[in-house]
């Protein structure tokens, strides 16, 4: 999805100097369009860009202005690109350690994820960006993923090979159902493995966890979904649902997971500050317990009286303490 | 926006270091203050407007530091003609920051896999020395192949507001010092540490350095460090990779050695988790960890799916949070 190619000065400037060192590679004709499409980011950036390298200027005395570069603003606005530029215009510069360390540590991360690419492959990867003046990169960030990946290679293939899979599935309350998914995107996120698909009983897309599948098989019935499906997934799920409720929690950085994905975090002042107030969104108070529970004590519900509830009994269940008769336990 | 009614910001950031950048590279004897501040319009501005000069001093040092960020050095001499007169400061850019990869040809497949570990970092803490790399390496015009990649989406997770902080320290050869509340402690203790890598294991990003009051190596759980990073002011040399190397092991080690019993309940999801897609189905397993309180935390998530046998201290970890949680929402 082509997108605008900056959101503040460094990237700006960044992208100045990435646009003009592929133009002075391929200095014959080229479109605005093959630029976006190259770069991956909307028409208007590149113009943008290109308008503003062609102001590139310096004026020293007794001589006239030097321009660095010359594009024809005409053909420009045709979304036809002739560039021409000094020879001491600049070229995209190196790779910073940390932009090189950056992509390493993608790249490490990529190693845990199977069937794709071969270690071989990526360990040369690695050794390219350490080449620089940068040995150390290889080390800076490291990133393993953990998750058991014997069904993320099956899945791979079933997605390659446009198939749709059936497995067994329990789902957050421990109920399993048979289901046939046509899988759309394995997603390796921090910890597990995802998979986004079209699930048949739900006759909608769904977000499973590998680790909660299992007697998966690929079956021969091909695959009628897009990926497209997924995105669109993406952005409904962003829109609360009507049903949900909303909690007021206070966490510690123990916890803090628990709301970075709904809020951005800023480093704290000091230990006080470190504890943070937020409003998360639950589909089901049943789910709070749970949630809440395996921090320990680094999470905590503040509001509405009804969730403090729901994990009070919880953990007291989780104790093995008797509370019958109680709301949460006889829902059960 | 289109083309025609498009005009360029008022003395923006990025075009004065544009300009800046191309100034100085066309300048072999690279140029002092006064050339600079009157040939660059974004100084140029300035001095007309009657700024005075310290003020102008001030915005050339932070676009040259903002320039040795991105990657681009400008150097400063003295040319031996001029004594020691600070004035005759010249400053110039060597053109060896550029071109990168040098002689290195990357096909398409390789840049598709280096795009996929770039859009690992979506929305996490590097995206943008992420994405700015990627662009940079789209300069050298080849296209990707990402055939062989489809439905493949990675995801680096930081949830832990100092990673930036410390990833920057990484970089810069920082110190650095934060408070660091250890389990089952109210008040943290004050920590000064030698940054060396951040590591993600088991999902938990884990710093590894140089503890200067222990004289050792340590690890810091990230979402342990209860403060902001602070940079001390003293530049250290990077320690040998020997350290580091020996903390990994020492790491590795300790996992090895620690070892926790704990009893599925048969068909639960704990156990389809942990006995994996190994084909295995037994109820008792034997799991080695590196920190007991993170083990809890995870045995905690699966309830009464899990029943920890050994060791008693992890049995009374997980026993002592749900304590914890009953009474907090007593």
């Amino acid at each position: 999805m082509p997108k605008k190619a900056f959101s503040n000065g460094e990237d700006r400037f960044n992208f100045m100097l990435a646009v003009s060192g592929y133009l002075l590679r391929n200095q014959g004709a080229s479109t605005v369009a093959e630029v976006a499409q190259h770069f991956d980011v909307d028409a208007d950036s590149v113009v943008q860009t290109l308008r503003t390298l062609n102001l590139a200027a310096a004026k020293f005395e007794n001589r006239p202005e030097d321009l660095f570069y010359d594009i024809d603003l005409d053909e420009l606005e045709r979304g036809v690109i002739q560039f021409n530029s000094a020879e001491s215009a600049p070229d995209v510069p190196h790779l910073t350690t940390k932009q090189a360390s950056a992509l390493a540590a993608g790249l490490h991360y990529l190693k845990g994820i199977p069937e794709f690419a071969t270690q071989d492959e990526l360990n040369d990867l690695l050794e390219l960006l350490g080449a620089g003046d940068s040995a150390q990169i290889s080390v800076a960030i490291d990133v393993k993923p953990a998750s058991d990946s014997s069904n993320a290679e099956l899945i791979r293939k079933a997605i390659i090979d446009n198939r749709q899979i059936s497995c067994e599935y329990l789902n957050q309350r421990g109920e399993s159902s048979e289901r046939t998914i046509d899988p759309l995107t394995l997603s390796l996120d921090g910890q597990f493995y995802y998979l986004a698909g079209w699930c048949h009983l739900a006759e909608d897309m769904r977000i499973f966890r590998l680790d909660r599948m299992r007697k998966l098989a690929i079956l021969d019935a091909v695959s009628s979904r897009s990926v497209k499906e997924v995105e669109d997934y993406a952005d409904r799920s962003y829109v609360a649902a009507n049903s949900d409720i909303e909690v007021v929690v206070e966490v510690t950085p123990e916890a803090y997971r628990l709301i970075s994905e709904t809020q951005a975090i800023a480093e704290p002042k000091d230990q006080q500050s470190a504890t943070i107030r937020a409003t998360i969104r639950v589909g089901n108070l049943q789910n709070l317990g749970r949630l809440i529970a395996k921090y320990g004590g680094a999470a905590r519900v503040i509001a509405p009286e009804a969730a403090r509830e729901v994990v009070k009994n919880y953990a007291l269940r989780m104790l093995g303490e008797d509370i019958q008769g109680d709301l949460a336990g006889s829902e059960e | 926006m289109s083309v025609a009614n498009w005009k360029p910001q008022k003395s923006d950031f990025s075009e004065r270091l544009l300009h800046l950048t191309c100034a100085l590279l066309s300048a072999p004897y690279g140029l002092d203050k006064y050339e600079i501040y009157n040939a660059i319009k974004g100084y140029r501005d300035s001095l007309e407007a009657g700024d005075d000069s310290q003020s102008i001093d001030r915005k050339f040092e932070r676009d040259k530091k903002s320039l040795r960020e991105i990657g681009v050095l400008v150097e400063s001499y003295i040319p031996a003609s001029a004594m020691e007169n600070n004035l005759e400061t010249r400053y110039r850019i060597s053109s060896d920051a550029f071109l990168w990869p040098k002689d290195v040809v990357l096909s398409p497949r390789q840049l598709s896999l280096l795009k996929l570990a770039a859009q690992a970092w979506a929305h996490a803490s590097l995206s943008d020395d992420a994405s700015r790399a990627l662009n940079r390496l789209r300069a050298l015009g080849i296209s990707s192949d990402d055939s062989g990649l489809i439905g493949l989406v990675p995801r680096i997770r930081t949830h832990e507001p100092s990673f930036f902080a410390l990833s920057e320290a990484i970089d810069l050869g920082k110190s650095v010092s934060f408070s660091y509340r250890k389990p089952g402690q109210e008040v943290a203790e004050d920590r000064s540490v030698f940054p060396w890598s951040l590591q993600n294991i088991d999902g938990q990003w884990l710093l590894m350095g140089w503890d200067f009051v222990r004289e050792e190596p340590r690890n810091f759980l990230l979402k342990r460090i209860v403060s902001k990073i602070q940079f001390d002011d003293d530049e250290y040399e990077k320690p040998a990779p020997e350290h580091l190397e020996k903390a990994l092991r020492d790491l590795e080690e300790l996992v090895e050695k620690q070892i926790a019993t704990i009893r599925l309940k048969p068909e639960s999801e704990a156990w389809i988790h942990f006995n994996g897609g190994s084909g295995q189905s037994a109820s008792d397993i034997k799991i080695h960890y590196q920190d007991l309180y993170l083990l809890a935390e995870e045995l905690r998530d699966y309830g009464a799916d899990v029943t920890v046998l050994s060791p008693i201290e992890l049995v009374k970890e997980v026993r002592r949070g749900f304590e914890q949680v009953a009474s907090d929402h007593a």
